[in-house]
């Protein structure tokens, strides 16, 4: 019982620094001018200036996480878009030829002779995934420039070919599309590949630059009007 | 007689006295003008406000032109969160090097000057290192491979530059807003590498060296004290001090990190 108190003597002090902490002290800016932090609370959302239909995308994606090899890719995209929240793509990366080696072989022969034999290098992996967009708003670059954005989430499934052989994959991603247009914006995204070898499980981590084409922007720039009563009724306070 | 030669008098000199009366009031005119300091006063004032009324327009209307040409699309709204200190406190994970993998802790302090730049005036970080399959293939299967000849980063300093490109709001699901910041850091590391964790009290082959990083971070503001920041950089190691070498290696840096800002 009185080691239970002691614990308790010690936790609860602690508990309530961090409350106090998380609660106090707000940021200088915002409180000197006398602004209501309202973070958070939503009154009215503008209607979504660039929506999008089917999507044509070309880009390239850099793998850096192999020892021996940091791979480039050529990536290719077509992303049907049910609606604002969900869509589905479907992806082809092509990374044969594009492989830098790090010198990492060449350091092992020169320091200690030794030859490494068992180094698989990425060929191409496809893959098609569910994407789903919860986020959209926009930003503002230097002040200036007002940037309109997109952030979404991808789970999918596909195979890799590595050497001379298929593998089954599992790949999560998250990116950032930036519109420039109606129908030009640009992707910026991370993926996981996560894939199932002879050896066991293997990663494969990739960051890429993808370049969109909305093709039939116009159509989804009709909004029915029900649609528009029932955002509103749901953004109503 | 007399009243009827009164009368042609009277009728004769009214017009006079009333002329006589035009100069009496005319000459009253600066006696009602006799609080004319205070008159004068008021409307020098009245003027002095039309000019400051007018000057105020001005620099409304400037301020607007300024607005203008600092933005194409109109006004933007004041940031909701903002911050002059920071500190910070996190996890690190440095993947790069083949020989091992890092899992580390870091803490750093961040000046903000403005929206747009910031000094992070250090970021000091400790590693523990766990040995990948190379290495200990590499120390196992060759007789000649020696566990000193693998120096890994053990500490970290740097001090940066940061400059914040890009603030703004994501609706989630059209229901809570979310505002974050992406900013691009740059400046000098120190790097102190070791073969050794710091539990095996082994500094026999110790590195210490200087290099450049940059890189690029991602923040989210749960409320105007706290944030967390994703955090992508890479060093390039350029010198060893205790040995005098130019060693050109790489090590970059993925953090996550709770931010406390003030």
């Amino acid at each position: 019982m009185r080691r239970s108190r002691r614990r308790y003597m010690l936790i609860l002090p602690l508990l309530c620094g961090c409350l106090w902490a998380a609660g106090s002290s707000p940021a200088r800016a915002a409180e000197a001018e006398g602004e209501v932090l309202d973070y958070g609370k939503v009154y009215a959302i503008q209607y979504r200036a660039f929506r999008m239909n089917h999507e044509f995308a070309v880009g390239m994606t850099f793998l850096p996480m192999d020892a021996f090899y940091k791979f480039f890719a050529g990536t290719f995209h077509y992303v049907l878009h049910f609606d604002d929240l969900w869509a589905w793509e479907n992806h082809f990366s092509f990374a044969k030829y594009l492989d830098v080696d790090t010198g990492l072989t060449a350091e092992l022969n020169n320091r200690w002779h030794v030859s490494p034999t068992d180094t698989p290098k990425i060929d191409y992996y496809i893959d098609t995934n569910l994407m789903l967009k919860p986020l959209y708003g926009k930003m503002v670059l230097f002040d200036r420039w007002v940037i309109y954005s997109e952030s979404y989430f991808l789970l999918g499934i596909g195979a890799i070919h590595v050497t001379s052989a298929f593998f089954p994959a599992v790949d999560v991603g998250a990116g950032m599309r930036v519109f420039l247009s109606d129908t030009i914006s640009l992707r910026f995204e991370v993926r996981d590949y996560v894939y199932l070898e002879e050896k066991g499980v293997e990663n494969a981590l990739s960051f890429g630059i993808v370049f969109c084409y909305n093709g039939f922007a116009e159509d989804r720039k009709v909004i029915p009007e029900e649609e528009v009563e029932a955002t509103a009724r749901e953004v109503r306070p | 007689m007399n009243r009827w030669l009164w009368l042609p008098l009277m009728v004769l000199l009214s017009p006079a006295a009333l002329a006589a009366d035009g100069p009496a009031e005319e000459k009253s005119e600066p006696k009602v003008e006799a609080p004319a300091p205070a008159d004068s006063e008021s409307r020098k004032d009245v003027a002095i406000k039309e000019e400051e009324a007018e000057a105020e327009e001005e620099e409304e209307e400037n301020k607007a032109e300024d607005v203008k040409e600092k933005s194409i699309y109109g006004p933007i709204q004041q940031r909701l969160f903002d911050q002059v200190h920071e500190l910070e406190l996190g996890w690190a994970y440095l993947p790069l090097d083949p020989y091992v993998k890092g899992y580390g802790v870091q803490l750093a302090y961040t000046y903000h000057f403005s929206h747009r730049l910031a000094w992070e005036m250090f970021r000091v970080g400790w590693s523990y290192n766990v040995d990948t399959k190379l290495k200990d293939k590499l120390i196992t299967q060759a007789s000649n491979v020696s566990p000193d000849e693998f120096p890994a980063v053990l500490f970290w300093g740097n001090s940066d530059l940061v400059l914040k490109l890009l603030y703004g709001k994501q609706t989630f699901l059209n229901r809570t807003v979310i505002h974050f910041e992406i900013f691009a850091v740059g400046g000098v590391s120190l790097v102190f590498r070791n073969p050794y964790n710091i539990f095996d009290m082994d500094f026999q082959n110790p590195r210490l060296e200087i290099g450049l990083n940059a890189g690029l971070g991602f923040r989210i503001w749960f409320n105007p004290t706290w944030s967390v920041r994703v955090d992508l950089r890479d060093t390039v190691i350029l010198f060893c001090f205790n040995r005098a070498d130019f060693p050109i290696k790489n090590s970059a840096l993925l953090g996550l990190t709770l931010a406390l800002g003030f």
